[in-house]
């Protein structure tokens, strides 16, 4: 039966509503913004009440693969394959089964900086599956059997690693060496040599208060303050990290391949600064991160794309700007696949744009545009948005509101971006390359 | 149920206790108690799995020294007995712990 609504009101509140939706800043909704609360021993509690039937919540900790040293090289990405086995309260089956008959689901998420355990569960049943959270966040047990057990997960993921992501990796332990240059994977010397005793020794470094954010999504800050406070952590602050330096290096790895993977940079902005941050993100966008439209070449706005693909004579070939921030440390450059024969010259003609890239008034109006979008998709879903806030409360200590990011992308000036390309056309390069390099130049053939 | 209340009974006097383990003879090969658990029942299998490596080694010396007399039909001389008090269970937190995770799962497997 159609609507008893008469026409002319339909369209006058269609109109209404339309006129609302333009003259709408473009920010989030107040409830969209989170609470935080520091408790006394350091450790920061921040939730998003967003109604969501689905509650997140999610335990952060700073302590990722930059804070290894030799002896426990891996021990970041061993402690995510062993996440969720036994603790010292509760064995390996009765947690599955028991978040498993609640249909809760619980991850492990692993950076250079921090690590995360996320539980997602709805509404009704997050308060009975909270207490496993905790369990496995901070009473691990680190039996030696299941630690051996989990090893083959371990060469599993090095299998699987794709060469880009190798190439990345590299990149960082070209440019920073230690700290934030230690692989996000674990060493292939000490796989199976991390025993439960450096598991231990770790987790009790690093894992205590000041290093730890209890964030949550679609639940109440009532709920996550008692729960943060029954964690029973040291409160010490943990050692410190090493202070990157950037190094102007290359790393090669020759594997058999058709193709090569070429992974370069040179320094880009931390988040520490703010602007600078958000600045080198518009550089990003301006210098092309990658198609916007699915299938397209991405070449129509991308000068790094543009540079590559004419330097690959009809060949397939990808590249894009790359650009990453840590709280200390950035890095801006490129990344290119591209078959064999022609990846000489694709590096050669992508580092030529890096070097030269020129920032119009248009270019960076699109990349605003870019980047705002970027941000708010990220953050619309629940576990883009529990992520975004988590790094943000355990790396910064507070949670800026997402219209105050905005606020800031808006700020930046076509001067500001000109001038991170200037730094970024006389900055050092570090390079990584993965594949078959027969035709890669050395870092010091490129200028 | 009725082992473990006669096995407290049994514990009021110790000296029974060690006149029976004196009587049953393994101790005079040297082994301990652990080392004659049968292997083929699948929680005793997977507590050995679990034993440390040093423990797993000083148990397999026992068993093949015990083999090697048994094979000569003697026993060590009677100094290298495994005296009661020395006889270290050193399988029973492992075993303890692997019976603990069945019952777990045979509890939930019954009721879900």
């Amino acid at each position: 039966m159609a609507s008893k609504t008469p026409l002319l009101r339909a369209i006058a509140q269609r109109q209404y509503a339309a006129g609302q939706a333009a003259a709408k800043p473009l920010q989030a909704a107040a409830s969209q913004d989170a609470k935080t609360t520091v408790l006394p021993n350091k450790l920061v509690v921040a939730s998003v009440e967003n109604n969501s039937p689905l509650s997140r919540v999610s335990v952060f900790f700073r302590a990722g693969s930059r804070f290894e040293s030799t002896e426990n090289l891996g021990a970041a990405h061993f402690l995510r394959i062993v996440a969720g086995l036994a603790t010292r309260g509760a064995s390996h089956f009765s947690i599955t089964r028991n978040l498993q008959q609640l249909g809760a689901n619980l991850t492990c998420q692993v950076g250079r900086e921090h690590i995360a355990y996320t539980l997602e569960a709805t509404n009704d049943t997050i308060e009975p599956t909270l207490n496993f959270l905790l369990e496995i966040a901070s009473k691990q047990a680190f039996k030696p059997w299941e630690l051996s057990d989990a090893v083959p997960r371990l060469r599993y993921e090095l299998a699987g690693l794709s060469a880009p992501a190798k190439a990345v990796d590299l990149l960082h332990q070209a440019a920073f060496r230690s700290g934030l240059g230690n692989s996000l994977y674990v060493a292939k010397r000490n796989i199976g040599k991390l025993s439960s005793e450096t598991m231990q020794h770790f987790v009790n470094q690093h894992f205590t208060s000041a290093r730890c954010a209890v964030v949550g999504v679609g639940v109440d800050q009532e709920l996550l303050v008692p729960a943060a406070q029954s964690l029973a952590l040291d409160s010490a602050n943990g050692p410190a990290a090493i202070k990157p330096t950037f190094y102007a290096s290359e790393l090669r790895r020759d594997i058999a391949s058709n193709s090569a993977f070429v992974a370069i940079a040179t320094q880009g902005a931390s988040v520490s600064n703010a602007k600078d941050a958000v600045t080198f993100a518009l550089l990003h966008k301006v210098a092309g991160a990658g198609p916007s439209v699915k299938w397209s070449n991405g070449a129509a706005t991308s000068p790094v794309a543009k540079a590559a693909a004419a330097a690959a004579e009809n060949e397939v070939i990808a590249a894009s700007a790359f650009n990453t921030s840590y709280s200390d440390a950035g890095l801006f450059g490129a990344v290119v696949a591209a078959p064999s024969n022609v990846a000489g010259k694709a590096v050669e003609a992508v580092v030529r744009s890096l070097r030269s890239l020129s920032v119009s008034d248009a270019d960076v109006k699109r990349a605003k545009s870019q980047l705002k979008a970027q941000l708010l998709q990220e953050t619309e879903t629940g576990s883009g948005l529990i992520e975004s806030i988590g790094l943000e409360a355990v790396l910064r200590g507070s949670v800026a509101p997402s219209s105050q990011v905005l606020g800031l992308i808006d700020s930046v000036s076509t001067a500001d971006v000109a001038a991170a390309a200037k730094k970024v056309s006389s900055g050092k390069l570090a390079m990584a390359a993965v594949g078959n390099l027969s035709q890669v130049p050395y870092l010091d053939q490129l200028k | 149920m009725a082992s473990s209340k006669l096995s407290a009974y049994f514990s009021k006097f110790p000296g029974l206790k060690r006149w029976a383990y004196n009587l049953s003879g393994f101790n005079q090969y040297g082994l301990h108690k652990d080392d004659v658990l049968n292997e083929s029942d699948p929680d005793v299998a997977e507590a050995l799995r679990r034993l440390p490596q040093h423990l797993r080694d000083e148990r397999t010396f026992r068993i093949v020294r015990a083999m090697q007399l048994s094979l000569q039909k003697s026993v060590l001389p009677k100094e290298e007995w495994t005296k009661f008090e020395e006889d270290k269970k050193y399988l029973q937190p492992y075993l303890r712990e692997v019976v603990g995770e069945r019952l777990e799962k045979e509890e939930w497997n019954k009721n879900i």
